[in-house]
């Protein structure tokens, strides 16, 4: 039996014992259930995060599907100063590994105040690994991708690059960066008190979308090809810059499209603007008589002319319009298929006045001088053409030598597949299809674009037959290729000075032609911009279209044709 | 009294159960994340292995290669180039013709106890940067 002293002393007890779990049953349920998503969303904070999942850049593939340009998933290092104890003794460490200058990774880890720092982007990966074997605290890895371009500097104006970010920058990877940066996804992510990851199967998961794959007209041996002999052609003849388009004369298709000088865009910070630019596209200049075609296809085209009709070429010298013209070496009385082939300035004056200024401005426009192309590069300039209210009167003798007008070597590209398909004007164009890589789908496919009849099918053939005599008899006997029959047609432009005089020691040598001439298969232009002596279309242009066409042929597994 | 220690030993076994399921699931979440992350890796070195041959195979550094040992290559003659039923097979296709067999069970022992050793010395792939 208790006494009273007891009974007072477990009363108490049990009421203190009550006021406890009173206590602590009011803070469970102020935890548990009056105030739960407080400490709910504290605890998810400390261990749940949300992990952005980047997505891997689509890839440039040329028309095999061999891959011009890619992206790998590398590491890069960060850390966080304020959780980093010795940083002496880390920068010690890290510096061999991320090579990077001890006193550098010291004074980044230094910053106390900041909760972030690059230590190095973009590691080998056998650097990565070891650094995360050293589980060093305050340090953390991620990965980030980067572009690489395996064929180096081929196609590199073309394709352009991408910056650290995986951002378009230039060239087709700025213009398709839509298509191919793809679309980041994430996840939560639980973390145990060691950081590391637990899964998080019970929560949402948005995985990231790839860029899809870009698929271009070019093909990679057919550029190598074109670079190839373009670097020969540029280093003999010493030009201050050169270019080359191949083309599929009746799709409008670019195989190949080569500038120099050029560049390696896996290293693109250490290059010049120079380097980068794509000539081909976005440099006009005066043709000189490469332009002599589309002359002779208007003549012909209006019927002013009969390609037997004979010419007097006044042995070299002319004057005309207040001017004086001349020709690079005298001729006499020539047919008009030899005044073309032998290049007589004189000869195309006195064909073009035959034909008039308006006739003459309507057909250049119809060969779609004076407006772009419209090709899926970036940058592509128009050029220059004025119509005959603003000719002088000079302006009729020049234009048909290809002065006072200006084009890029995508217009001459177009104008001479004219030509060799017969009389259709085709859109050139280098984007082919846009494929899903996770699934192989089809996303987007283009197609070759018609954009109008510009001369006859007899036109044509008969311009087929004046150039490949002027490749036979004429100025571009060095674009001979044994085994099959060319066509094409030379040119030599005096540049302008800066003074508005035509230069004496300038010059744009070029070539413009196709092969074989009778079904043609290729059309190539060569561009050498200010070669040095001698500076002859003929001397140094032909020459890279001939070893192109020669390999190109061969590598397409045609037959010679003798 | 009886019931009440039996309800007690249901709810015991299943507040074990539901505790064992809650440590199981966070085991195999670390497996899962750590497979997962291994996935990655081998898809990151396939990756670099591939560009590592696209690279290999790259005309343009078979040129610069070349030039750097002087070593001159000019294109075959007409005569030289077998017709393609003559030729060599390519390696997948030879390969592929091989019988396919399991290695002996000593090799696969001496494989895994060679593994052992191995621990930690992985290759690692790394995308190739060539120097020019």
């Amino acid at each position: 039996m208790l006494t009273a002293a007891q009974r007072t002393r477990l009363a108490l007890a049990i009421m203190v014992f009550l006021m406890i779990a009173a206590a602590l049953w009011g803070r469970l349920l102020w935890l548990q259930v009056l105030r739960p998503d407080h400490w709910v969303d504290i605890a998810r904070r400390q261990h749940v995060q949300v992990l952005e999942l980047p997505p891997l850049r689509g890839s440039i593939l040329d028309r095999n599907r061999k891959p011009l340009a890619l992206s790998l998933r590398l590491t890069s290092v960060f850390a966080d100063p304020r959780h980093i104890k010795d940083a002496g003794s880390l920068a010690r460490r890290l510096s061999p590994l991320l090579n990077r200058p001890e006193a550098k990774l010291l004074a980044e880890l230094s910053r106390k105040k900041r909760g972030f720092v690059w230590l190095a982007r973009k590691v080998p990966n056998q650097a990565a690994g070891r650094i995360r074997s050293m589980r060093l605290p305050g340090v953390h890895l991620v990965m980030e991708t980067q572009r690489f371009y395996p064929h180096g500097y081929l196609a590199s104006q073309v394709i352009g690059f991408a910056g650290m970010d995986s951002q378009g920058l230039e060239g087709l990877e700025m213009t398709c960066d839509r298509a191919l940066k793809g679309e980041p996804g994430w996840r939560w992510l639980s973390r145990d008190a060691r950081r590391r990851g637990i899964g998080a199967w019970e929560t949402a998961t948005v995985p990231p979308r790839d860029g899809l794959e870009v698929v271009l007209t070019l093909d990679t041996t057919i550029q190598y090809i074109a670079e190839r002999a373009l670097e020969e052609g540029y280093e003999k003849c010493r030009a201050k810059a050169a270019c080359i388009v191949v083309s599929d004369p009746s799709t409008g298709e670019i195989l190949a499209l080569a500038n120099r000088p050029s560049y390696d865009p896996n290293r693109f910070s250490r290059v010049t603007p120079d380097q980068r630019r794509n000539r081909a596209v976005t440099d006009t200049f005066e043709p000189g008589s490469v332009f002599k075609v589309v002359t002779a296809a208007v003549a012909l085209g209006t019927g002013a002319v009969k390609p037997g009709d004979t010419f007097d070429c006044e042995n070299g010298s002319y004057a005309v319009a207040g001017r004086i013209l001349h020709d690079h070496q005298p001729h006499g009385v020539l047919a008009f298929r030899d005044v073309i082939a032998q290049s007589s300035n004189i000869g195309v004056a006195k064909v073009a006045m035959k034909v008039g200024a308006d006739p003459l401005y309507r057909g250049i426009r119809a060969f779609g001088f004076g407006e772009p192309t419209g090709v899926d590069l970036p940058g592509e300039v128009g050029g220059t053409l004025r119509p005959p209210s603003q000719w002088s009167k000079p302006t009729i003798t020049t234009i048909p030598m290809g002065h006072e007008v200006a084009v890029n070597a995508l217009q001459l590209t177009q104008m001479i597949s004219v030509v060799a398909n017969g009389g259709f004007l085709v859109r050139p164009w280098i984007v082919r299809e846009i494929r899903d890589p996770a699934t192989g789908a089809l996303v987007k496919s283009f197609r070759p674009k018609r954009v109008r009849r510009v001369i006859t099918p007899e036109t044509a053939a008969e311009l087929q037959r004046i150039l490949a005599r002027a490749v036979e008899i004429g100025t571009g006997k060095q674009a001979q290729v044994a085994g099959f029959q060319a066509a094409g047609k030379t040119g030599t432009a005096q540049k302008l000075e800066p003074n508005g005089q035509y230069s004496h020691s300038q010059f744009m040598a070029s070539f413009v032609g196709f092969i074989p001439a009778g079904r043609p298969v290729l059309s190539i232009v060569v561009i050498m911009d200010e070669p040095k002596f001698p500076y002859y279309g003929g001397v140094v242009a032909a020459p890279v279209f001939k070893r192109v066409a020669a390999d190109t042929l061969a590598y397409l597994g045609y037959q010679s044709e003798t | 009294m009886k019931n009440f220690f039996a309800g007690l030993l249901i709810a015991t076994v299943l507040a074990l159960g539901y505790v064992q399921q809650r440590v199981w699931l966070i085991t195999l979440g670390y497996r899962v994340e750590s497979l997962s992350s291994a996935r990655d890796d081998l898809l990151d070195q396939y990756r670099v292995l591939n560009y590592n041959v696209l690279t290999l195979q790259s005309p343009v550094i078979l040129d610069e290669r070349l030039a750097k040992r002087d070593v001159q290559l000019t294109p075959p003659k007409a005569i030289e180039i077998l017709p393609p039923r003559l030729g060599a097979h390519p390696p997948g296709r030879i390969l592929s013709a091989l019988p396919q067999s399991e290695p002996s069970w000593w090799k696969q022992a001496l494989r895994q106890g060679t593994q052992w050793f191995e621990d930690g010395r992985q290759a690692v792939a790394e995308p190739a940067r060539e120097e020019r």
